[in-house]
């Protein structure tokens, strides 16, 4: 899956849990860009993406994304 | 004889350890030298822009070396801190900077601080100012009665209540913590995942200083417990005080969890179930588990139970909060403040040197948060807590739910707790939080709220139905992924409420 859209897929998956369809996520987006993306929400956020894209995230990996981006390029390896 | 003064034993610890570490704060770390530099630059601008009458300073809160060395700087130079919290609304920060009067506020942002500042206040920035370390003439003898802080805490009536806490207070607290004995030295490594608004901040940043051992902040704006978890593990701290609902968020990763140099975790800021606490000891094996439990009022914490995992106190599920702080005393009286027997449920009240004065600037409040009980046969000035609790056999406190948690239903006395322990029993994975909201007939409807349950909702009320009375199983149940939490990192009632 290309990146773009992955990046794509997971604008969607933000704009639905966190209940705002303005969001318009970039590579370098990070929690402190978007207001809601709290621990709450990212709990969340990243059981929406283990279930889109059918992986699973270990929480080693997720402590290390610094942004967006990495969470694309992650979820790209792991569907690859 | 140990000191009992917090700022002179601060004082000490910094200026004994100059090339020790203080801070870790954003990936970097701040000696105790360039602390104590810190530190003087701010107290010189304070001294500057104010009198001989101690006054209340804001501080806007980011977490970064001039927050925190404004905070102590404002300590050592007599006045009074008062945390304004950017995540807030303007017009709560902008109550609190009135009714305390503050003429001065200090911030650490690059540009202009972008807060709704009445326009007499001088707002300085923290940042950029230079001068000689001056901590060698800096006086730590406050007085007691002066206030070191005033933490605003959400009212009933809407409008935020102010808790001002004493040096005398912070003192009798400060001895009676050094009187729990925790193992720590200038060696340990301790967290600090505390909002600056939330007291237990004030021990997390001010106790290890006494020590000459460095604090690990977290930034508040963040994922926090993934950050929490980070430095928990690779920077092997030993020491941390955290709020139970942040090992329910790690719950799922458990098994990847492993903190072998933990030596001692503190549970506070609410109820602590020990079916998750019991879970997570695996991934911190030689860590004493420590519940301490204290309403602000009280200065921090006031009472304290260590956990031995052969030998569990609890109630509910939860676990006790143990014996009063030694300069602190807790009944517990009946609806007449009539001291109960051993074994049967009260509200607590607290009396001691850790009770701050009365609410700030709140008479008529202060008046019913405190009560006059002849326990030693001399009046003594008691706080009421609010708090439902009892005390056993073995002289153990038990906490068994807030006062406001009780509900009638049908004219029943219903403890919310008791519902959320008989829901964990049919369904262990996460947490649940019963609330109780008057319906259009204006009777009370539970509501059931139920992290990660995925069953049928016949189930579960077939399960209740078998282990409670009719009038205590929820009318509605609500999956939901994760409980929303608050700022202090407690279950947000409220935004719960909200959703009904």
């Amino acid at each position: 899956m290309e990146l773009s859209q992955v990046l794509e897929e997971v604008n969607s998956i933000f704009c639905k849990v966190l209940n705002k369809p303005t969001i318009i996520l970039t590579e370098s987006s990070t929690a402190d860009d978007v207001d809601e993306w709290d621990s709450l929400n990212n709990i969340r956020l990243i059981a929406e993406v283990e279930q889109h894209f059918k992986v699973k995230f270990k929480l080693r990996e997720i402590m290390k994304l610094k942004n967006v981006g990495e969470l694309c390029t992650n979820i790209q390896k792991k569907t690859a | 004889m140990h000191n009992h003064n917090l700022l002179t034993q601060i004082l000490k610890g910094i200026q004994s350890h100059p090339d020790r570490n203080a801070f870790f704060i954003d990936g970097k770390y701040h000696t105790y030298k360039s602390l104590a530099k810190r530190i003087s630059e701010i107290y010189n601008i304070i001294k500057q822009h104010t009198g001989p009458t101690a006054q209340c300073i804001g501080i806007i809160e980011k977490n970064n070396i001039e927050t925190y060395a404004s905070l102590l700087a404002v300590l050592f130079s007599g006045n009074t801190y008062v945390i304004l919290n950017p995540q807030n609304p303007n017009c709560r920060n902008r109550i609190i900077v009135e009714s305390t009067d503050i003429q001065l506020i200090l911030h650490s942002d690059e540009d202009n601080c972008s807060l709704d500042i009445p326009k007499y206040v001088n707002l300085i920035s923290t940042i950029d100012v230079k001068s000689e370390s001056i901590l060698d003439k800096i006086m730590t003898q406050v007085d007691s009665d002066s206030l070191a802080y005033i933490i605003f805490t959400s009212g009933s009536t809407g409008v935020p209540k102010g808790v001002p806490i004493s040096h005398g207070n912070l003192n009798a607290f400060y001895d009676a913590y050094s009187s729990l004995n925790f193992n720590l030295n200038k060696e340990d490594r301790l967290l600090q995942m505390f909002d600056l608004c939330f007291d237990v901040s004030v021990v997390s940043t001010l106790y290890p200083l006494t020590l000459g051992a460095c604090i690990f902040t977290v930034s508040q704006n963040s994922v926090k417990y993934t950050q929490v978890y980070e430095l928990l593990e690779d920077e092997e701290l030993t020491f941390a005080a955290i709020a139970p609902s942040l090992l329910s968020y790690l719950q799922p990763y458990f098994e990847e969890i492993n903190l072998p140099k933990l030596k001692y975790l503190i549970l506070t800021a609410e109820a602590s179930n020990w079916d998750l606490l019991s879970q997570f000891i695996t991934c911190a094996p030689n860590a004493e588990l420590v519940n301490l439990y204290g309403p602000t009022e009280a200065t921090i914490y006031c009472t304290s139970y260590r956990v031995n995992p052969n030998d569990i106190d609890t109630y509910n599920g939860m676990l006790a909060i143990g014996k009063a702080f030694k300069s602190m005393h807790a009944i517990i009286v009946d609806e007449n403040l009539q001291e109960v027997p051993k074994g049967e449920k009260g509200e607590m009240c607290v009396a001691g040197a850790q009770l701050m004065e009365g609410y700030w600037k709140d008479p008529k409040k202060s008046k019913e948060v405190f009560v006059e009980l002849d326990c030693f046969e001399v009046p003594t000035r008691y706080y009421r807590t609010g708090d439902i609790c009892f005390i056993d056999e073995k002289d153990c406190i038990h906490y068994c739910g807030r006062k406001d948690y009780q509900v009638q239903i049908q004219g029943f006395r219903v403890e919310l707790n008791e519902i959320e322990h008989t829901v964990r029993q049919y369904h262990s994975i996460g947490s649940n939080v019963v609330l109780a909201k008057p319906n259009q007939l204006g009777n009370q409807e539970l509501h059931l709220f139920i992290e990660k349950y995925e069953g049928e909702e016949t189930s579960i009320i077939d399960f209740l139905k078998e282990k409670l009375p009719i009038y205590m199983c929820p009318q509605n149940i609500y999956g939901i992924n994760e409980l929303p939490l608050n700022s202090s990192g407690k279950v947000d009632r409220k935004k719960l409420l909200e959703l009904v």
